[in-house]
């Protein structure tokens, strides 16, 4: 029983870890204008922080279902036009759209989750990348409400939310800064329950999980539509940071973008996203890039993770802690080898002896 | 006392392929009906309509009484009705520990969830100290015994093996074996599906043999070696 009882404390460490992580970043986050910054970074580190959350809620999906849902983008092109729209046509709030695009968002996930849960696979991602592009085709068509191809340009009323004005730009990265610290808190508390538990279970063998009583289609459906709820409030954010949207924001190399992001940081992990559209975004900055060549070092930079490190930048540390183990571990073999060629053969050595049986059996599959 | 799970004239279809044609089966409480056939003989497939996995192209599945055919299969197994697999037979990339407590979470399970997970490791016999370890670092026979635990916990009425020997080496289909016999002296109701028939016929109460798709034979163990029939589609001669 003494495993079973340390199983508890293993949780409160990781508990701690987690939720210690999250607050590091978000302390990190909220230092960044202390440092003076110029209005440039300052305007990079909102838009990171904004796509960060936007690939959160791709990332979530990824990392806990094993879905990727190329219609991402389209979901955050809906939360940023319903917060144009609300603004523009019907004079509506910073926090009400903010809600009115998450629940936007939600719905529009929930509506891409419908068709697509009957498929999967390599399937599932085609018909999510097709409605990606029949997304961006309604938004262009539907000139009335979206403004067509010149899209929605949105000037927010002069508006203060907890004392922070929406117009100066540091008051807004603080703004980001909240809105994504409740998200990140939420999606940890969603991803630490039982029904984080579940949607695990289902990535990692749905039919084992079907045949002990989990409604699966039901969890999936969920799960998008959560994702789907953060996507449209990270769109939100983004017009009030842009004030522009155009269905060129939501088109399928969007995306993509995001599943870079999730990539880049590590979609099993929660800040990885977070970290993800952090490089994304800075690295071109720091090497002096022009924007095709910025992408073209951003595909390599994709093929380099997927082979070399495929669990993102955040497991660069356990990757290096298991390569030292193993490292060690092959000395150690080689120690006892080299103490069991000179022990005698009595099997007295650090070896196992050759008469003593194998301390486990390991079958193979056939 | 009626059956607890009938299947009556179950029939299935792949684009006009029979694998399974008209087969009736009586599960009653306690018992261990052993499931076997050649492959090919539509064992799988059985399993497969019986548990919600596949959809009967014709006849009836009753749990208790009650007509289940239409339920999908996490209904069928939340009531009761609960299944292992050949293949990937666990969580893989989850702790030992996360795999078991997995369907005590989708039973809504209340109390020692640790206590629990502990008894049905000793029943079948999967050592304490993999716990922490993650299912796809366990030896091949651990995995299915692990699969066997993860049905277990979900406190089922009737669990359906689907090959619980397939791939093993004979130490560890012992394991396996003996994991059996000790569910089969808690009164468990099951029913085995399996191809080596050394090792099954032994833990069952009455065996029904599969061939082409169709029931050919239904008996008692030593009844069922005797049947020329059974000779004839396992050997092809009597």
């Amino acid at each position: 029983m003494k495993s079973l009882v340390s199983s508890s404390s293993s949780r409160i460490r990781s508990a701690l870890v987690q939720y210690g992580g999250l607050l590091s970043v978000v302390a990190v986050l909220a230092l960044f204008p202390l440092m003076g910054p110029s209005n440039k970074d300052l305007s990079l580190a909102t838009s990171a922080l904004i796509f960060g959350v936007a690939a959160t809620g791709l990332g979530f999906l990824w990392g806990q279902v094993g879905e990727v849902n190329i219609a991402h983008a389209a979901v955050f092109g809906v939360g940023a036009y319903t917060a144009g729209i609300a603004a523009q046509d019907h004079g509506i709030d910073f926090v009400p759209s903010l809600v009115l695009s998450l629940i936007a968002g939600a719905i529009a996930a929930f509506i891409v989750a419908l068709p697509s849960l009957r498929t999967r696979g390599h399937y599932f991602v085609i018909l999510t990348f097709a409605i990606g592009q029949v997304a961006v085709v309604v938004a262009t068509r539907l000139d009335d409400l979206t403004g067509g191809v010149d899209g929605l340009t949105v000037i927010p009323a002069k508006q203060e939310v907890v004392g922070l004005r929406l117009t100066d730009r540091q008051d807004f990265y603080y703004i980001c800064i909240c809105v994504a610290a409740v998200i990140l808190t939420a999606l940890l508390l969603l991803t630490r329950s039982r029904w984080g538990a579940t949607l695990r279970g289902i990535r990692e063998n749905e039919q084992l999980a079907a045949a002990v009583g989990t409604p699966v289609v039901r969890h999936r459906i969920l799960a998008f539509t959560v994702s789907g709820a953060v996507g449209g409030l990270a769109g939100q954010l983004h017009l009030y940071n842009v004030k522009f949207v155009d269905p060129g924001a939501f088109n399928v190399q969007a995306s993509i973008f995001f599943l870079l992001m999730v990539l880049l940081g590590g979609r099993r992990y929660l800040l990885g996203p977070i970290v993800g559209a952090a490089v994304y975004t800075f690295l071109p900055e720091f090497i002096f890039l022009d924007p095709g060549r910025s992408r073209m070092l951003l595909g390599l930079i994709l093929v380099a993770m997927i082979l070399l490190l495929p669990q993102g930048l955040l497991s660069l540390p356990s990757r290096i802690a298991a390569l030292r183990a193993n490292r060690a571990g092959s000395r150690s073999v080689a120690q006892a080898d080299r103490v069991d060629e000179v022990d005698p053969p009595t099997g007295t050595g650090t070896g196992a002896s050759p008469l003593e049986p194998p301390h486990e059996v390991v079958e193979a599959p056939s | 006392m009626s059956p607890l799970l009938e299947a009556h004239g179950l029939s299935k279809h792949f684009a006009g392929v029979a694998a399974l044609v008209d087969v009736d089966l009586e599960v009653n409480a306690g018992e261990i009906v052993g499931l076997i056939g050649p492959n090919g003989s539509g064992k799988s497939t059985f399993f497969n309509v019986v548990t919600g996995f596949l959809r009967a192209s014709s006849g009836t599945v009753i749990w208790k009484g009650e007509d289940v055919t239409r339920n999908s299969a996490h209904r069928r197994a939340r009531k009761g009705l609960v299944r292992t697999f050949q293949e990937r037979m666990c969580f893989d990339d989850l702790t030992v520990r996360e795999n078991l407590q997995f369907p005590l979470i989708q039973a809504k399970s209340r109390g020692n969830s640790d206590a629990r997970i502990a008894e049905v490791m000793e029943w079948v016999g999967l050592p304490q100290r993999t716990l922490t370890q993650r299912a796809s670092e366990l030896s091949w026979g651990q995995t299915r015994l692990l699969g066997m635990a993860v049905a277990l916990l979900f406190t089922p009425e009737v669990v359906l093996f689907d090959e619980p020997f397939a791939g093993l080496n004979r130490i560890a289909a012992e394991d396996v074996c003996a994991a059996l016999l000790r569910l089969r002296a808690e009164g468990i109701t099951a029913v085995v599906v399996e191809h080596e028939m050394q090792l099954l016929l032994p833990l069952c109460d009455r065996v029904v043999v599969m061939a082409r798709g169709q029931k050919i034979a239904e008996g008692t163990s030593a009844d069922i070696l005797e049947r020329e029939e059974v000779r004839l589609a396992y050997f092809g001669a009597a």
